[in-house]
């Protein structure tokens, strides 16, 4: 039995934001083992999804040993319903997913009744208002950042349908929406019954697999959190972002208020009724004389009906946040020397902090060796999570730990994709780049830039020794559709 | 009408009373629910009478609107005109009265209003509306006579003021089971029955009325100034109340505790709103024992509370901390009294009459320190104002019209405000003296003002104006002139005033006012004037006139003008560590770069009495320092406030100052730092 001698980790390029991810363990010149993680894109279509897929049939030959699927988003799916064609002559061994996507999971079941119920109400309101708008100025708005602020209220509520339009895995635009093949859920199905199926949970390590002897997977995200905190947990927990100085508002406080927005059940203030007794109201001829003056054009600009709808987005964000903490995250061992490649998926703060939970860390040690900090410590290859954002990547319970001088980092970014709901200035996280720059000493790759063109990283990719500077050069490859590097495993 | 009719009529209008009584919460309707304040909790409010006022309430200053989308319902009017409520102070507190909402809020915002008029010493005239005539299809500043408050506007937990449509919107909410403890859950929440409240979102519409450019925040000082003063207000209104404090001291028994009298009273205050609790915590809270304590400040306060709310805590405290040292300064005699041979007060309730003495003491120093803290906005500069500026402001503002600081105020406060790291920049020392701001120009350039046409103008023409438009409309006339039927400009202020100035040479006039007057203004990015040739441009802000008697007598008869310049720069990554900030141009470099206003802006202060420019104070456009002598003068921009300023809007900073939610425009700030649900980001 021979052992893995390179992996060669291959980043795609969907056509916009988007994990897509091939991984080929080596043995000498023989490909032994082919892994497919996520396919999707925030913003893409057929076209360019299809050459992708086409791509990955090619290299593997039509066959592929692994397929993993991180959470349910489209930027990491919507890959399967595009070119289910091409997926469809894929053969697969095997699936895997985690504890989340596990029906009969009884954590699993809580956390995701409680968030999909919601979810689809508020889509529900929410296009409700954005017909509101329409009404208001007999036009369809389009998202827009300046103009009057009735234009903007109405981009702000586009934003927010098309959030969690995404966290349903809808298209946006009403006619795409109808088809039921553009769901998450419906390739969620579909790659359930692609392969042989497996749930796995943090702690756990798979080791002896077909091809990829010696390879041990270990299991970090999600948490296993009934009490949903660690999913909530994003940017409060001020240690894990990496920024310039500190202080912030309380954790507990925070997820209370999550709480509050996402799962209180039922209002008793009923949409469209007053809380005040009818003989309050103005009716008939008197509300139509106020309605008169209420409407006359010099007070137009100061009317209000569109002042309740604000809380929308926040919350569309927040949901969304807490699909990226279920990501299903890996660290992958290979190779005598232990060296790791870290697969987070899109994990957020809260996830990354549950690899540390004591109880995670003892189980990786009994089943793989090795706990969070040494696989933190030992990863020489880093698929930056949630594209580079500033709390896809934690940073005491993660980048400040991952210490090895041979690190490179692949981030699934394209700065210009970035839809403007999800902030793009802050596409790379400035703070975390430079960190994640210094730690990568300037290996660092980028969908949209290829090797960073950043000066900072020039300049320590300048300062490397020749032969490493080499090393990186030749292991690195941008091919039609992907970027791919070449990990060399060490014997 | 009969004879005998109108008679009655003359005899009674000539008795017009000064106050509209009404009684409103003191606190909110939760307050009512605890034994310890439900006694104190309705108070009447002596609101200025109004002779017009119609239903609404719609009077001179607001106009309650009480229209509620979220139901589509609008609730009738109150009519406080009505006999029955004016024989009854109005409506009797009620929360599921909206009339008696209505109500409220007028009183409150009245109230408000009146303090700062009385400290300010003339009328408050809206911050003008940005607008298109439709008429002359001309763009400019249109006159807002009333604010429209909409006291059930959103279905939501949260109130603030709309800068762009001058209203105040409160909310109305669920109460939610994490404050089971205090509400009933599922129970309504009205914000606009909570004093504080609508205390706190008035004096936002105040200070945009005198500072629009404060919706800015160009430094992270200037969303927690927002914040901290509408705290302020609210606290301090409580305090001018006797009857609110009389019954507090009252209810301490035994041994009280005297040290922190005040200490528990403004967290009580701000506990009733179950809002303020940054407010809260900057004061004092129980210990362990159960004893109120204030919190020690420290002098790295100010470096670390960058969040707004925090920030404004901070300026809350330091406030309260000066009010506290007034109120001791004024009640020590009383407590020596009131102390036995062993200097220990006597155990048991406290006598009556020194209950109302120290409530009284209380009250006035509370009157004294919110005047304080509203004439001294006057003397604040139009941009960037900072925590050490507004200190200079107060202690200014309070030497010019105070001669006498017998209860040493001024020093109470310069050490509340140092022991919280707040220092005013640019100054050697903290005494009294320094602090306060002291101009030293050549006497050529005052005597220049001597024969200023504008200033002998101003006062004769709006001195004894008393209609709040007609102020408006005057004062507009004199900073852009009359236009005649051709739309030529004659006789502006603004031409006058700049021509005035510009007899000052060139450097000197830069110094003393932070704006670029000379020909380099165009390499930094300042736009040229739209009347003067080859001249930059200028935009006079505002002109007030100020007319204030102190205690002692000291009568203050002062014209503000405030200017501003603005440039258009980008700022440019050179190195990671090395950003510059530049003019923006139409050049590669500079494409995709976020281009944003820098201001430069400056209050100048005339004495119109003595025809002499008092007060200049600037924020510099460009840097002083470099600036070198008259003739081989070269302005660069002030690298450090634009960078710090681009900063408070981008990035790290601003998510600390707690502005850069995500899906809200930064103009907006002011509704989404009150709304509790926006402070997370993706």
């Amino acid at each position: 039995m021979s052992k893995i001698t390179s992996v060669i980790f291959r980043m795609y390029d969907t056509g916009s934001v988007g994990d897509c991810l091939l991984l080929l363990f080596k043995k000498k010149d023989d490909v032994s083992f082919k892994m497919l993680i996520d396919c999707g894109g925030w913003q893409t279509n057929a076209e360019k999804v299809k050459p992708v897929a086409q791509d990955i049939f090619n290299t593997c030959g039509g066959k592929l040993d692994l397929l993993v699927m991180t959470h349910q988003h489209k930027d990491h799916l919507s890959g399967f319903n595009f070119a289910r064609s091409i997926f469809d002559k894929i053969e697969v061994d095997q699936v895997w997913m985690s504890w989340m996507e596990n029906p009969k999971d009884t954590i699993a079941k809580i956390v995701k009744d409680k968030f999909g119920k919601k979810i689809k109400a508020l889509l529900k309101e929410a296009r409700t208002a954005n017909e509101k708008y329409s009404r208001l100025t007999g036009m369809k708005y389009k998202a827009t950042k300046t103009g009057p602020r009735l234009m903007k209220k109405a981009g702000r509520m586009q934003d927010a349908i098309d959030l969690l339009e995404f966290q349903l895995g809808l298209d946006a635009g009403p006619a795409a929406a109808k088809k039921a093949a553009q769901t998450n859920q419906d390739a969620v199905d579909y790659l359930k019954k692609k392969g042989k199926l497996t749930y796995w949970k943090p702690g756990q390590v798979a080791t002896g697999i077909k091809g990829a002897e010696g390879v041990k997977f270990f299991m970090l995200g999600p948490p296993r959190d009934a009490d949903m905190k660690l999913f909530f947990t994003r940017t409060e927990v001020e240690s894990e972002i990496y920024k310039l100085a500190a202080g912030s508002p309380s954790v507990t406080e925070e997820v209370i208020e999550e709480k509050r927005i996402l799962s209180t059940p039922g209002l008793a203030l009923k949409p469209g009724y007053s809380p005040f007794a009818d003989r309050y109201l103005l009716t008939g001829a008197e509300r139509k004389d106020w309605q008169k003056w209420y409407d006359l054009p010099e007070n137009n600009w100061r009317q209000i009906e569109t002042d309740g709808d604000d809380n929308f987005l926040q919350i569309a964000l927040r949901a969304n946040a807490y699909t990226n903490n279920t990501s299903f995250a890996m660290a992958i061992e290979v190779g005598d020397k232990d060296q790791v490649i870290l697969l987070p998926g899109d994990a957020q703060s809260g996830n990354w902090m549950g690899w540390h939970k004591p109880d995670v860390m003892k189980e990786l040690k009994t089943n793989g060796g090795k706990n969070t900090d040494e696989l933190l410590a030992n990863t020489i290859f880093y698929k930056v999570g949630h594209h580079n954002s500033k709390n896809g990547t934690a940073a005491v319970s993660g980048l400040d730990k991952m210490t090895s001088p041979n690190l490179v980092a692949f981030a699934t970014l394209i700065k210009k994709a970035i839809p403007r709901e999800w902030h793009p200035e802050g596409f790379p996280a400035k703070p975390l780049y430079k960190k994640l720059i210094k730690s990568a000493q300037g290996r660092v790759v980028r969908l949209d830039e290829g090797v960073i063109k950043d000066p900072r990283a020039k300049d320590l990719r300048e300062q490397m020794p020749a032969s490493q500077r080499k090393a990186f050069e030749n292991a690195y490859r941008k091919g039609s559709c992907f970027h791919e590097f070449t990990i060399g495993i060490q014997s | 009408m009969k004879k005998q009719d109108k008679k009655k009529k003359e005899l009674a209008s000539s008795t017009r009373p000064p106050f509209r009584e009404l009684r409103g919460y003191a606190f909110d309707p939760l307050t009512s629910l605890d034994l310890d304040t439900a006694e104190i909790n309705q108070i009447t409010y002596k609101v200025p009478w109004e002779d017009d006022l119609g239903e609404g309430p719609d009077g001179e200053y607001i106009k309650v609107i009480d229209y509620d989308p979220a139901s589509d319902a609008v609730y009738a009017p109150v009519d406080l005109n009505d006999p029955n409520l004016l024989a009854s102070d109005g409506l009797t507190p009620s929360e599921t009265n909206p009339q008696f909402h209505q109500q409220m809020v007028y009183a409150v915002i009245m109230i408000t209003i009146q303090n700062f008029e009385k400290a300010l010493g003339r009328k408050v005239i809206w911050s003008p509306a940005p607008m298109v005539d439709p008429k002359t299809k001309k763009f400019g500043y249109t006159y807002v006579k009333q604010l429209y408050v909409y006291p059930h506007g959103l279905r939501d937990q949260n109130a603030y003021y709309d800068p762009e449509r001058k209203a105040l919107l409160f909310g109305y909410y669920n109460a939610t089971p994490v404050d089971a403890s205090l509400y009933l859950p599922g129970g309504v929440v009205y914000s606009c029955l909570s004093h504080d409240i609508v205390a706190h979102e008035t004096t936002h519409a105040l200070l945009d009325s005198l500072y629009p450019t404060y919706m800015e925040v160009t430094h992270p000082d200037l969303a927690g100034f927002h914040e901290g003063f509408a705290d302020l207000v609210a606290l301090l209104q409580h305090f001018t109340h006797p009857e609110i404090v009389v019954n507090q001291i009252r209810l301490v028994k035994g041994k009280l505790d005297m040290e922190n009298l005040l200490v528990k009273l403004a967290v009580e205050f701000g506990q009733s709103t179950g809002e303020h609790k940054s407010l809260r915590s900057a004061i004092g809270g129980e210990d362990k024992e159960g004893n109120w304590v204030k919190i020690t400040p420290k002098t790295t306060d100010y470096d670390n509370q960058l969040e707004c709310h925090d920030r404004g805590a901070l300026l809350v405290a330091a406030v309260f901390d000066a009010f506290e040292a007034i109120y001791k300064s004024r009640t020590a005699d009383l407590m020596r009294i009131a102390s036995g041979s062993d200097g220990k007060q006597p155990d048991g309730e406290l006598h009556p009459d020194l209950v109302n003495r120290l409530a009284d003491e209380a009250a006035k120093a509370a009157g004294h320190v919110l005047n304080m803290c509203v004439r001294a906005l006057d003397y604040c500069p139009p941009v960037d104002l900072t925590f050490g500026d507004y200190l200079r402001a107060l202690i200014t503002a309070d030497k010019e019209l105070v001669n006498y600081d017998t209860h040493h105020y001024r020093i109470a406060f310069i050490n509340a405000f140092r022991k919280r790291g707040i220092f005013p920049q640019g100054i050697p020392n903290l005494s009294v003296d320094t602090v306060c701001y002291n101009l030293e120009i050549d006497d050529k350039i005052q005597d220049s003002f001597k024969k200023s046409y504008v200033l002998r103008q101003f006062k004769d023409k709006l001195a004894y104006v008393t209609d709040r438009k007609a102020i408006f409309d005057e004062t507009n006339k004199f900073i852009s002139g009359d236009e005649d039927s051709e739309g030529n400009v004659a006789n502006s202020f603004h031409e006058a005033l700049l021509s005035d100035l510009m007899k000052i040479p060139n450097g000197q006039l830069e110094n003393l006012t932070g704006l670029v007057f000379s020909r380099e203004y165009k390499k930094l990015g300042i736009r040229s004037s739209k009347t003067r040739t080859n001249q930059p441009a200028v935009w006079i802000q505002s002109m007030r006139l100020n007319n204030r008697i102190g205690p002692d007598g000291t009568a203050l008869n002062q014209l503000i003008v405030t200017l501003i310049q603005t440039a258009k720069v980008v700022v440019v990554d050179k190195t990671d560590e090395e950003r510059v900030v530049e003019p923006s141009m139409n050049k590669p470099e500079h494409r995709g770069l976020e281009r944003f206003n820098f201001r430069g802006a400056c209050t100048l202060i005339f004495d119109l009495d003595e025809l002499k420019l008092k007060h200049a104070i600037s924020k510099p456009i460009f840097d002083q320092d470099s600036a070198g002598p008259e003739k081989k003068r070269k302005l660069r921009l002030n690298q450090s406030r634009a960078l710090l300023q681009y900063d408070s809007t981008n990035g790290e900073l601003a998510e600390k100052i707690g502005i850069a939610a995500e899906g809200r425009e930064p103009e907006e700030f002011l509704a989404h730092i009150h709304n509790n649900s926006s402070f997370f980001t993706l």
